[in-house]
């Protein structure tokens, strides 16, 4: 099969690759650039481990061909913490026993983020339908619900 | 796993009824399908291409008249194929039953499918989707298919080996509607529960 | 010297702590290890062609096109696998499972041949290329139709086997039972299936296996909850020498039973690899994992509780029917083939029982693993909770009262139960009383009574249950011959930090935090200073790995155990700093000191020192112990889960209005993991009974094996959990701590079934098999009938 060049800038960094046209962007991020924080979890686009942000947008990256990132933006969960600073969804899913195995996680951050962009100030209601594209077998949900919750909560703007 | 469906055709039922019995004619208009062989008016051999999702699949196998009920205007037919890259085997009884209807005929087709295999596995839904789809082209082949074969003309192409995408398109459209019919329906505000 | 200063246990992250864990730094920063984020040169990508029917004979395998394809390098078939002696391979409870199909196919999705390539896409490419003919047999689905008289047998590969017969299994006292049915007021009787459901972690199931040909070595990351068994097993099948096999476990993406089994494709990888000579990566695919890998439960239950009109259970007798797949390769204690489901009723106080069961083989992937429960308990908890909530009915009682009449009392630990398991503590009538006053139960009543007028229907539901964890003595427990024993590794650096390895294997259950809050408790190194380290057998002690709650009863265990070793020794170097005899000091947390002048004495790190700049005369310097821990009993948690729901009469959905649950697990080492623990527990419960559905259509098609069928709850239909915490310390082990991590699975589903058929008690209905999803309630409702779930299902 012909390969295509395309070039991705991913976590702020450029990068180029010659991929073949059917190559899922979750294996691009994965085997490509060694990325391997995105995490393939099924095969029928239900289980959301391997959500990413393509343009600030949640995407499932394995529902979603690398060729169609070429010139785009995207944003792994290796791509969350500036330098040593975590971001707040992330210590959030620390402070709150928000994960167990793992696994879910990145891509669980990453919808949490996405939601955290477009609505600051979540009711657990909105976070739940938010999070129901991201299965988790571990923690049962109601942690995650309250590490995004927390997460919203130190992200306002302090007040003056 | 039983599919009823029906469908109607502007053309008189006798028209119909005679051009069913056509199978050489009839028989491509369902999408995907090519004949291979007449052994004799009975029995004929064949290949049926499908695509289901992720699954594309090749039987071929044999086809065979049991039933032709000229006063009830009835035909049964029992088909039988293998997947040709060893996906699976299926089995069909197929009941087709003409009637007199407003626009003309009305044809109810019944299906008692068989299915092992890969397809089998694959979304509850999606071979009633995918049969729903397939017949709903045929009917609309049959419908245009019959004044040209009423004329005594040629088949025109096309109704070969339909796009597998188109099909799936129109299959996945029909589960989405479901899907959403879930989310927005009667389970869709959630009860609040307390918790820790 | 140091002075006196009172260490704080919770400070230093001791027991009791809700320490934050260890793990998450890596998880959240997305640098967990897993087994398909592992690279190594040279290494090939491996995919599986699996079969597509459920029973045929294999006519041809052509693999010609598929060699053509560039990027293929090997394509592997059961044929070239017999010239290796590799067709077959021995599973983990004495049965033998075809690694690759050589004369039949046995079930849909079994492994018929494998293809190495250069990426993992080439390798699905070659699978597409092959082709098999297949002569189709006909299909058993369930136990019924194996046991029929003139049904195919499905291991004609077996010498010797003339039916479809796994095992018969027996145990109780027969006679004093029919006696005790005899002098019954009332028989209660009930009959379900508890249907096959997938473990189904998020992580599918894979292997890196690297065979170095210079050395002779076999390296394989895998994702298994027991590393050791692997090990051993894989000496036995592959014929190299235990100490040349190396596996390691790395982070595992959650395994619920699901990753113990030995799989075909770990054998194949295996095998790629020594032929190869290079590394060979095999992943599977969700699909895959869902119908080929480790299925649980499959039992069909009838039974019978004798009852004396006050309520009294005189006595409880059933049967049961396993449907144990193609192969019996689930591991079960060698002496129980129906794992521990004699464990049934032991919560309550019942003189006599009988218990018959019999395994058939059916063509279905493997069955019964211990899918987040201790051996095949969850099935016997669910009948017990289920039979008892029927039983209840029957007498026209109310079920708490009913199970208040009948539960053991506290005065009557330890306890011998009618099948000789000894239950070592509880408070059980104290759960059950927070568990009614939580849920309000009389003003739930009243309210449900109310709605009724309104034709809404409420429904309560209670589970109460005692499960054997922490499996298990040497008497009588082991697998495969080898005992179920557990172990640790403790080493003191000189400056008192600390490397901590056992024999277990976490999948999310925290080991890494909460061992090393064990060692915190009984050396009063903060728990911070000490790193724990699992999965690897080159390093670990042998350990029968994680599965069935073990690991806090056993490996814990065996931590505390081996910190107190080194505490005996750190005491004698302590002696000597403080030049003293030993009898004189004395030990509070983090020091040593002398009893008749309190202020002089000496910190564990000093101690730690001394182990290696100031031995006295004759001591071997080094700090450092192992510890096996043989339990000498199993521990037995107790919870009790009361569930109310609301059902729609017109669609049959429900929906749960409260869970609460009372669960006493003994001393708990880590609280915020505990209630983790629980509430992914009661997840999986609500799951069971509210939407997993896999199951078969009559020609052996596995209908719902992906993830668009197979439905898991999400962040959106999963309640809200209220947890309550009653501790009744473990009396034989040695932190008093007894095992929580799959109780809620285990007792939770019955409190849902339970709540959903309260509700629909005026219609008379007993009985509706899990899941219980919509068209089964609204058929139940509109019908008055029990409702089925066993295959075939009519697709």
């Amino acid at each position: 099969m012909d390969k295509r060049s395309i070039t991705v800038t991913v976590n702020g960094a450029t990068r180029t690759a010659e991929v073949e046209p059917r190559l899922l962007l979750a294996h691009l991020l994965r085997q490509g650039l060694g990325l391997t924080g995105t995490h393939i979890g099924c095969d029928t686009t239900n289980c959301g481990a391997c959500t990413v942000l393509v343009d600030n947008t949640a995407v499932k990256s394995c529902t979603m061909l690398a060729v169609q990132t070429d010139g785009h933006e995207v944003t792994t969960v290796e791509g969350m913490a500036k330098a040593s600073e975590l971001h707040p969804v992330q210590e959030g899913f620390r402070e709150e026993h928000g994960l167990q195995c793992g696994y879910c996680t990145p891509g669980m951050m990453m919808s949490a983020m996405a939601l955290l962009q477009r609505n600051p100030d979540p009711t657990e209601e909105e976070v739940r339908w938010a999070l129901s594209g991201n299965l988790c077998r571990c923690t049962g949900y109601q942690n995650i619900v309250k590490a995004v919750l927390w997460a919203a909560a130190k992200m306002k703007p302090a007040e003056v | 796993m039983l599919i009823t469906s029906d469908f109607e055709v502007p053309q008189p039922v006798e028209r119909v009824w005679a051009y069913l019995l056509d199978v050489p004619r009839m028989a491509p208009n369902l999408p995907g399908t090519e004949l291979t062989e007449v052994v004799d008016e009975d029995n004929y051999k064949g290949r049926v291409s499908v695509r289901m999702g992720p699954v594309s699949l090749r039987f071929a196998g044999t086809a065979r008249i049991v039933e032709r009920d000229e006063a009830g205007r009835r035909v049964v037919l029992n088909a039988a194929g293998a997947e040709e890259r060893g996906k699976g085997h299926a089995s069909m009884v197929l009941t087709a039953t003409l009637s007199k209807s407003a626009g003309g005929t009305r044809i109810a087709v019944e299906q008692d499918l068989t299915i092992a295999g890969a397809a089998a596995q694959y979304g509850r839904g999606m071979i009633t989707d995918v049969t729903n789809v397939l017949l709903g082209r045929f009917a609309t082949n049959v419908a245009e298919d019959i004044p040209r074969w009423a004329r005594g003309e040629e088949r025109t192409g096309g109704a070969g080996s339909v796009s597998g995408f188109a099909i799936g398109l129109a299959a996945a459209t029909t589960a989405l509607r479901r899907v959403f019919w879930r989310f927005f329906g009667s389970n869709a505000r959630r009860l609040r529960t307390k918790g820790v | 010297m140091t002075n006196p200063s009172q260490l704080d246990e919770i400070g230093i992250g001791g027991l009791g702590a809700s320490r934050k864990r260890v793990e998450d730094a890596r998880f959240i920063r997305g640098r967990g290890n897993y087994v398909d984020d592992i690279t190594l040169p040279g290494m090939l990508h491996m995919e599986i062609l699996r079969s597509p029917v459920a029973h045929a004979r294999i006519k041809s395998i052509d693999t010609s096109k598929a060699w053509e394809i560039p990027g293929v390098r090997l394509v592997l078939t059961g044929e070239m696998a017999a010239q290796r002696n590799l067709a077959w391979m021995p599973t983990l409870s004495y049965d033998t499972q075809a690694v690759l199909a050589t004369d039949k196919v046995r079930f849909q999705g079994q492994e018929v041949a494998c293809v190495v390539a250069d990426d993992p896409y080439t390798a699905k490419d070659g699978c597409e290329a092959i082709v098999v003919e297949y002569e189709p047999l006909p299909a058993i689905v369930n136990p019924r139709q194996a046991h029929a008289p003139d049904a195919p047998i499905i291991r004609d590969d077996k010498e010797g086997q003339t039916d479809n017969t796994c095992y018969a299994w027996e145990v109780g006292d027969k006679a004093a039972t029919d006696r005790a049915f005899e002098q019954a007021d009332v028989v209660s009787k009930l009959s379900l299936h508890y249907p096959r459901s997938h473990p189904s972690p998020i992580e599918n199931c894979g292997a890196v296996a690297s065979y170095d040909p210079a050395t002779e070595k076999l390296t394989v990351y895998m994702t298994t909850q027991a590393p050791h068994i692997i090990r051993a097993a894989v000496a036995l099948v592959a014929e190299l020498p235990e100490h040349m096999i190396r596996i390691v476990s790395p982070d595992i993406g959650g395994g619920f039973g699901n990753k113990v089994p030995v799989y075909p494709g770990y054998v194949c990888a295996i095998l790629c690899s020594i032929l190869l000579g290079t590394p060979v990566k095999w992943i599977e695919d969700k699909s895959g994992n869902l119908i080929s890998t480790g299925f649980a439960r499959d039992m069909y239950f009838d039974g019978e509780l004798a009852l004396r009109r006050d309520g009294r259970i005189l006595g409880v007798r059933f049967h049961a029917d396993t449907d144990q797949g193609a192969f019996f390769s689930d591991a079960q204690p060698s002496k129980f083939k129906i794992g521990l489901v004699h464990s049934a009723f032991a919560c309550y106080d019942i003189p006599t029982g009988h218990i018959t069961a019999r395994g058939a083989y059916t063509n279905k992937a493997p069955g019964g693993v211990a899918y987040r429960c201790s051996f095949r308990v969850t099935e016997a908890m669910f009948f017990q909770e289920r039979i008892i909530a029927a039983a209840a009915a029957d007498l026209g009682m109310d079920p708490a009262e009913f199970r208040r009449i009948n539960l053991v009392r506290d005065d009557q630990f330890p306890y011998r139960t009618p099948f000789g398991f000894l239950t070592d503590s509880g408070q059980y009538q104290k759960c059950l009383d927070i568990g009614l006053a939580a849920i309000d139960y009389e003003q739930f009543l009243r309210e449900k009574e109310e709605a009724a007028k309104h034709g809404r229907l409420l429904g309560i539901g209670i589970s109460t249950m005692t499960e054997p964890l922490g499996a298990g003595n040497s008497r009588e427990y082991d697998i495969l011959g080898i005992k179920m024993f557990d172990s640790a590794e403790l080493r003191v650096h000189p400056t008192g930090k600390a490397i901590l390895r056992t024999g277990a294997k976490t999948q999310g259950q925290g080991h890494e935090t909460t061992w090393a809050q064990i060692v915190a408790h009984e050396l009063g190194i903060p728990a911070a200073d000490v790193v724990v380290e699992e999965g690897d057998t080159d390093t670990a002690p042998f350990g029968m790995g994680t599965y069935a709650s073990r690991s806090t009863p056993v490996a814990g265990a065996a931590v505390a155990m081996v910190a107190r070793k080194i505490r005996a020794k750190a005491r004698k170097l302590a002696a000597h700093l403080l030049e003293v005899s030993e009898e004189d000091v004395e030990w509070e947390l983090g020091r040593f000191y002398i009893r008749s002048a309190p202020d002089r004495g000496v910190s564990i790190q000093e101690c730690a020192a001394a182990a290696y700049g100031n031995m006295p005369d004759g001591m071997e310097p080094g700090l450092e112990n192992n510890a096996y821990y043989d339990p000498p009993n199993l521990t037995w948690p107790f919870a009790c889960y009361i569930v109310t729901v609301e059902v729609d009469p017109e669609s049959g959905v429900w929906d749960v209005l409260r869970v609460v649950a009372v669960d006493d697990c003994g001393v708990r080492i880590n609280p915020m993991i505990v209630e983790g623990q629980i509430m992914g527990g009661l997840t999986e419960a609500y799951a069971m009974s509210n939407m997993q559905f896999i199951t078969f259509d009559a020609d052996g098609n596995c209908v719902g094996s992906n993830y668009m069928d197979y439905l898991l709850p999400t962040a959106w239909e999963t309640p809200g959990f209220e947890l309550h915490e009653v501790v009744t310390p473990c009396p034989h082990h040695p932190l008093g701590a007894k095992g929580v991590g799959e109780c809620a699975a285990v007792g939770g589903p019955a409190a849902f079934v339970n709540a959903v058929l309260d509700a629909l008690s005026d219609t008379g209905v007993r009985n509706i098999d899990m899941p219980l999803l919509p068209d089964r309630v609204w058929e139940a409702i509109n019908s008055g009938q029990n409702v089925s779930g066993a295959p075939p299902v009519r697709s």
